[in-house]
């Protein structure tokens, strides 16, 4: 009995290890790619590590990496947290109370998103030139924090989850409105922070068009621009940018390695409506 | 602060940012839609004729809506039962594995999508790519990938189902996680199979999420912009790929804005692929949603 | 409550921001503190930014050069050929801060040189003096509107081939023997008929159809498009005729041009020749053939040698430090010591016309082409051969788009099954589509 459904899983297995080496692979190639010298990657399939990767780890480290490593960390940090608290907030709102306009307002919310971000590029560009904020980490942090997304998400999370007696108990001992969310809503909806911490971090961390359009000092680079710099006037060092690359996918790794069991527990509650 | 005005409050922060940093932008570039400008001289005021020029002079922009059409229509169906099919075999089948397994499904989707151009560039090349390697070992013949149409849109169309289905999966399981085991236990008693509780307990308990990830994918679809872009980015490669094959729209706003300095007709085609989305959202909620009355 | 929570949020915005400040102004400090320590002068805090796609040990070790002769430092930040226009013109357009120089790539030029953001350095104060400048770059570094823009290091190419193949196909590796007996591209195709049929289809004359366009379009001057006019007929369509007769000959390999997988093909033994700029021997050659010593020669093209690349620096009228910018590209390309600098640092030829002088200011016997002097070659043979110019113009990039598309049709054609006049034909719609001022 038990033998016959180990047989009867066996596509099963077959179609998980196809699947997961399929989503692997290219991963793996990365890596694997950033231990060669550059023009060898396109002699054959390189599938397993060179002995170049010193010699990349240099071209990566000559270029002050650490300091754009930290522009990015301190602009997905920055972003990530502003947006989180703001969605949050605004999901509160929109899941547990009754107001005059809710309705309409949470339909706009809604409605963009389905506007393409790169509409507005042009006109984000004039407006940090007339506050004065061209060419700082500022336009980095601001842009997306307000994200309808994690509106829309935080308030289907909030409204299955969060039973209204808890509110109602904390106002009953007194608490006032802001302090019923950050002392008794937050700990329960923190599956969903991580969650929508997540997914704004990797959405931050991977952003390429906004910082090249907006910043052209080179202190206040960030990863994805950074590795422009490492190349010479007719040479593309591809195997060092690959280097820098996976580089820089390695805080995005760490973080969804240790968050993966509650990217789903925070998602979890939100999907009950659609 | 009282109940009645803290909603207010909360929601205000949301607004003011949006209205700022999101809105604001928007509005002007609607404004620089009416006009001629390059970003530099004085701004001219055209009115309509950007949008005119879209409609009826500029073929492309019909033909990347076309190939948007293309690459999100066969992409999005795959990537959605391939998300849901590993989101139950993980949930029914791999309880112990499944935060491995999670994780390397979802790695595609946190990959930097520049490091993901060059690898597919490698992978799929004529000479020395892997992928012909692999199909020379069965005795086929080389293919010329990144050379024709359709094969290229076949390669981008691969690259969006092996980037996002991770994510769809991720989405699948948050929602299979909301529906009661009791419900399976119940059909298995009464001896249901497993494809039988799968079509009749997992689907349709999972309408709503269906909803919401068809209609994300499709607005998401629409603006596609990195994996084509990325793919054909190296020197010497047209924009679009061969035929134009894969240009999208997105990346024709980004070359007529950024490449042609054309700002007011880059402003215009954001705005009519905005028209599109909005429109094609419209109706698929309707479609989709179908009977189901709003909350 | 509504008010403190805000300011809490501002508060914390803020301090993060600041942080942020911080940390890269301390980062900033610790490069200025290195670069005085450099460069003590009496001049005080002169510096120029530099927006440019190589900021690789040798060009720094450059403009070392010229911060020790002058005493302004030099900050080079590295924006990607590709991305220059739009990154100058966001700057622009949202009033940052322009650099003092600009790079500007011969693919991308036609476009910037016409925008009217560019300084003319040889007037009063700053005095450049063109008539020192090899005659055949002023076209190239020359607006529309007549405005010279500024100077470029001379980007000549000829062609480069692998001996062993020459010798056992074509029955010599004598680059003087080869250059009689390829003379004309009639011949150079009749000969790869020959290497086909003696190889068994396995051995290529070129490895792109893209390689051989290259070399073409680089021979003939006529312009794509005249003042409003599209001029495809006359300029592109020969050039299309004699690609499609190639891949129908057979004697090009299927490779994309100037792509990764060509790059691996030089280390390979079935493509002979290569166009073959004077930046190619130390950037492609040499990197992607690391064990090629003796394995190359080099010769002029059929056809004659032709202009390949080429970067002009531009000083835009909107830099902080013109005067300091102009001084850099007077001593850069105008003077003995910065072609000096050039040579030695990077391998680059210098637009000086007094450096042709000396005989030998050019000269190093070539391992990697079997002791053959290339750059004495490339001084004396190439670049007085040069026979002209094509103009650039703003519709360079979509006319190299269009062209890019073009040949991969030809290459994706199985056997060339595509004629000239249906590539003119879309090529031409192509234009029109995209910029609607032109005529047909």
């Amino acid at each position: 009995m038990k033998k016959t459904v180990w047989i009867g899983k066996i596509p099963l297995y077959l179609f998980m290890l196809v699947l997961s080496v399929c989503a692997l692979l290219p991963f793996y190639m990365m890596i694997v790619m950033g231990t060669h010298y550059s023009e060898d990657l396109y002699t054959g399939v390189k599938l397993f590590f060179g002995k170049y990767f010193v010699e990349n780890f240099h071209a990566v480290m000559r270029q002050n990496f650490l300091l754009y490593y930290a522009n990015s960390l301190i602009v997905a940090c920055c972003n990530t947290i502003g947006g989180l608290l703001v969605s949050a907030l605004a999901g509160y709102a929109f899941a547990k109370y009754d107001f005059r306009g809710k309705k309409p307002l949470f339909a706009m919310i809604v409605a963009t998103l389905a506007i393409p971000q790169q509409l507005g590029l042009v006109g984000f560009v004039m407006e940090m030139r007339w506050i004065g904020m061209n060419n700082t980490l500022f336009p980095l942090i601001v842009s997306g924090m307000a994200n309808a997304f994690g509106v829309f998400w935080m308030r289907q999370f909030i409204e299955s989850s969060v039973p209204d007696e808890i509110i109602e108990s904390g106002r009953v001992d007194g608490c006032r409105e802001f302090g019923i969310f950050f002392r008794l809503i937050m700990p329960i909806i923190r599956p969903a922070l991580i969650t929508i911490f997540l997914l704004f971090f990797l959405w931050s961390w991977n952003n390429y068009m906004t910082p090249l359009v907006m910043i052209s000092d080179q202190k206040y680079y960030t990863i994805p621009l950074s590795i422009a710099l490492i190349s010479s006037e007719y040479r593309t060092d591809y195997a060092a940018r690959i280097l820098a690359l996976s580089m820089g996918t390695i805080p995005i790794l760490i973080l969804f390695s240790f968050g993966s069991k509650y990217l789903i527990r925070g998602l979890v509650a939100g999907s009950v409506k659609g | 602060m009282t109940k009645k005005s803290a909603p207010y409050a909360m929601i205000l922060p949301y607004f003011l940012l949006y209205i700022a940093f999101g809105l604001f932008p928007i509005l002007f570039s609607l404004g620089v839609s009416f006009t001629s400008w390059d970003g530099i001289g004085e701004m001219t005021f055209v009115g309509l004729k950007n949008y005119v020029r879209v409609f009826t002079q500029d073929k492309y922009f019909y033909k990347s809506l076309w190939n948007t059409l293309i690459l999100l229509g066969i992409s999005t169906p795959i990537q959605i039962t391939l998300g849901l099919l590993t989101a139950t075999f993980l949930k029914d089948f791999f309880k112990k594995t499944q935060n491995g397994l999670q994780l390397i499904n979802f790695l595609p989707y946190i990959t930097t999508p520049v490091a993901v151009g060059i690898i597919f560039q490698l992978m799929f090349d004529w000479k020395s790519g892997v992928v012909n390697a692999f199909l020379n070992l069965f005795g086929a013949e080389s293919v010329y990938w990144l050379g024709h149409a359709w094969t290229a849109r076949a390669v981008v169309i691969f690259m969006l189902i092996w980037k996002n289905y991770g994510y769809k999966m991720i989405m699948f399981l948050s929602g299979l996680s909301t529906i009661p085991d009791e419900l399976y236990e119940a059909a298995k008693i009464d001896g249901a199979s497993w494809w039988a509780r799968f079509t009749k307990i997992t689907i349709p308990l999972l309408k709503p999420i269906f909803v919401f990830v068809i209609i994300t994918s499709v607005i998401n679809g629409f603006k596609l912009f990195d994996e084509p872009q990325l793919l054909f980015n190296s020197a010497g490669q047209p924009t679009g790929g061969p035929d134009r094959s894969v240009m999208t729209v997105v990346m024709k706003f980004y070359d007529s804005s950024f490449k042609n300095f054309e700002f007011g007709y880059g402003s215009a085609l954001a705005y009519c692929l905005f028209l599109v989305i909005a429109a094609a959202s419209l109706v698929l909620f309707r479609v989709v949603n179908g009977k189901k009355k709003e909350d | 409550m509504k008010k403190k929570i805000i300011t809490i949020f501002m508060a914390s915005m803020l301090a993060v921001t600041s942080l942020a400040g911080c940390a890269s102004s301390e980062s900033e400090k610790g490069g200025e503190d290195k670069a005085k320590e450099e460069g003590k002068s009496e001049e005080g805090d002169r510096e120029i930014t530099i927006w440019c796609w190589d900021t690789s040990d040798n060009g720094k070790n450059m403009n070392a050069g010229f911060t020790e002769a002058t005493g302004i430092k030099v900050n080079m930040v590295a924006v990607e050929s590709k991305d220059m226009t739009q990154k100058l013109q966001t700057t622009l357009a949202s009033g940052g801060e322009m650099p003092d120089v600009a790079w500007l790539e011969a693919t991308y030029r036609g476009k910037l040189l016409s925008l009217d953001i560019w300084e003319d350095i040889t007037k009063d104060p700053y005095n450049f003096d063109t008539s020192q400048v090899l005659d055949y770059l002023l076209p190239l570094e020359t607006a529309e509107s007549g405005q010279y823009v500024g100077p470029e290091c001379p980007s000549v190419a000829g062609m480069a081939y692998k001996r062993e193949l020459a010798k056992e196909y074509l029955g010599t590796d004598d680059p003087a023997e080869l250059e009689t007996m390829l003379s004309d591209w009639d011949s150079f195709i009749e000969k790869g008929k020959e290497v086909k049929e003696k190889s068994g289809g396995k051995v290529f004359m070129l490895s792109s159809i893209g390689a051989a366009g290259q070399m073409l379009m680089g021979q003939s001057t006529e312009p794509f498009v005249d003042g409003d006019k599209i001029n495809l007929e006359t300029s592109m369509k020969p050039i299309f005729e004699k690609l499609i007769e190639m891949k129908q000959a057979g004697i090009v390999d299927v490779l994309d041009f100037s792509s990764a997988e060509e790059g691996a093909s030089y280390a390979g033994d079935s493509d002979i020749f290569y166009p073959c700029a004077n930046w190619s021997v130390e950037f492609t050659i040499k990197p992607n053939d690391k064990d090629g010593k003796g394995r190359w020669g080099f010769m002029l093209p059929p056809g004659g040698p032709f202009p390949w690349g080429g970067t002009v620096m531009g000083v835009p009228k909107a830099a902080k430090n013109k005067e300091a910018a102009a001084e850099y590209v007077k001593f850069m390309f105008g003077s003995e010591k910065g072609a000096t600098l050039q040579r030695d640092c990077k391998g680059n030829f210098s637009p000086f016309k007094p450096v042709y002088e000396q005989d030998d200011f050019y000269s190093r016997e070539d391992e990697y082409f079997a002791g053959q002097d290339v750059l004495q070659a490339i001084a004396q043979e190439v670049m007085p051969n040069i026979k002209g110019v094509r103009e650039p113009s703003k519709y360079d990039q979509d006319i190299n788009d269009a062209y890019n598309l073009a040949l991969k049709t030809i290459n994706a054609s199985v056997d060339g099954s595509i004629t000239a006049d249906e590539l003119i034909a879309s090529m031409t719609d192509e234009l029109l589509t995209k910029q609607p001022d032109l005529e047909k």
